[in-house]
């Protein structure tokens, strides 16, 4: 249940869920790099691209608006300071409407993006660089993921049982939250300790070469405009 | 893999994961919920050697980084480069200065536990409270009432939390890594 909640990804037939998960990385960190250096009266129409690609795909917006309200609030406050601090309007809202883009373009990545595929990838781009180092990092991120769910769901378990049993925050907070913490630490290990002996039985290599998803041509494409967009960004002068 | 590597593997991994799923556990306390998130970034920093620590706290802000919603604000870059960012990037500081309080003062567990909990907190305030002022344009005061005192009694009783549990947890997985 935990894991339903915590990672946003959406089977949907698209092409953003088609492309390589490296190449939507690498889109998010140009488009990135552009929106938040770019002049304010670029900004705006820049924004707009997430806007549409998010149209475009059908993003659930009722559940995101939730979730991202702190980053509403968040840039709302940024603009806020900018018109306090003597930028005027346009200067302000272009700092809380990049923000709001690169938020944007981030929920685009993990709606469209498996997270066991996004680590896998990002191990096999970074062994080009790192060597064996990559896959051990993606390794390291894919357990990781695994066990998200499961620390959550525990936690909450245990906590509900101790809620049962008559304990209350509003009554021993520090008492409660050692207690909670020790429990759930020492059962963590317990499952720790399992996990570390069955991956020791299998003859478990973290920086074993894994299977990534394959690049198509359409793949090739957006890591070149990724590459080439920032670049143009720092030497055209209308850009700048 | 020898038992040992896999042993060090399995729990960089274990401490990103919680740290990742301390951000979803939030309590009620005044005058803000707490979360745990830095309460597990301390835990690590108390409990994993300085290498292994810094590692979890990498693993989590990559995981984070590129997209994953496992900051206490969501995730993504936005959430690291943005205002709040800097208590991210704290962290890894804090991470190893944590854990090297722990090896100097080794042998008394429960005044280093407090230690290496306050000198962790105060490495992720060096790093967030500026962040927070230069990206927010805030002056001292501002940033201070914003950026530090609604957070100071949740982290008062992180501090004390970790300075408890370290104690019990921290030789159960010393034991785990001399194990052959």
């Amino acid at each position: 249940m935990a894991e339903a909640v915590i990672f946003h990804y959406r089977d949907a037939d698209n092409l953003l869920t088609r492309l390589n998960p490296n190449a939507k990385l690498l889109a998010l960190l140009s488009y990135s790099i552009v929106v938040s250096s770019a002049p304010s009266a670029v900004v705006l129409p820049l924004a707009l691209l997430p806007l549409l690609t998010a149209l475009a795909v059908h993003l659930p917006w009722r559940g995101y608006l939730r979730e991202s309200l702190f980053f509403i609030v968040i840039a709302v406050a940024m603009g806020m300071t900018a018109i306090l601090s003597g930028d005027d309007g346009l200067e302000a809202a272009a700092s809380s409407v990049s923000f709001l883009s690169m938020v944007l373009s981030s929920i685009l990545l993990t709606d469209s993006t498996m997270p066991d595929e996004l680590s896998r990838s990002l191990g096999a781009a970074l062994s080009h660089v790192i060597g064996r180092l990559g896959y051990s990092l993606a390794s390291a991120l894919e357990i990781t993921l695994s066990m998200i769910p499961l620390i959550i769901d525990g936690s909450i378990s245990m906590y509900e049982s101790y809620r049962a049993r008559g304990a209350s925050f509003s009554s021993h907070p520090l008492r409660l939250l050692c207690q909670l913490s020790v429990s759930m630490l020492s059962s963590i290990l317990d499952k720790a300790e399992m996990y570390i002996d069955a991956l020791y039985s299998r003859g478990y290599d973290a920086s074993k070469r894994r299977a990534s998803a394959p690049y198509r041509m359409r793949d090739w494409l957006v890591i070149a405009i990724s590459i080439a967009v920032p670049i143009m960004a720092l030497i055209h002068p209308y850009l700048r | 893999m020898e038992r040992r590597q896999i042993t060090v593997f399995v729990l960089v991994a274990l401490f990103a994961a919680l740290i990742a799923a301390g951000a979803f556990i939030r309590i009620p306390f005044i005058p803000v919920p707490i979360t745990l998130q830095t309460l597990f970034a301390l835990l690590s920093a108390a409990v994993l050697p300085p290498l292994m620590s810094l590692s979890s706290v990498i693993v989590y802000l990559v995981l984070g980084g590129i997209g994953l919603p496992i900051f206490t604000s969501g995730g993504g870059l936005a959430a690291m480069i943005g205002p709040t960012g800097g208590y991210l990037i704290g962290m890894i500081p804090a991470s190893i200065g944590g854990s090297l309080v722990m090896k100097a003062f080794g042998s008394r567990m429960r005044l280093a536990s407090l230690l290496s909990a306050i000198v962790s907190t105060l490495l992720i305030y060096l790093v967030g409270l500026p962040w927070l002022s230069a990206q927010m344009e805030l002056p001292l005061p501002a940033t201070l009432a914003a950026g530090l005192l609604p957070f100071l009694p949740g982290d008062v009783l992180k501090i004390i939390v970790a300075s408890a549990v370290v104690p019990v947890i921290r030789p159960r997985v010393s034991e785990m890594l001399e194990r052959e």
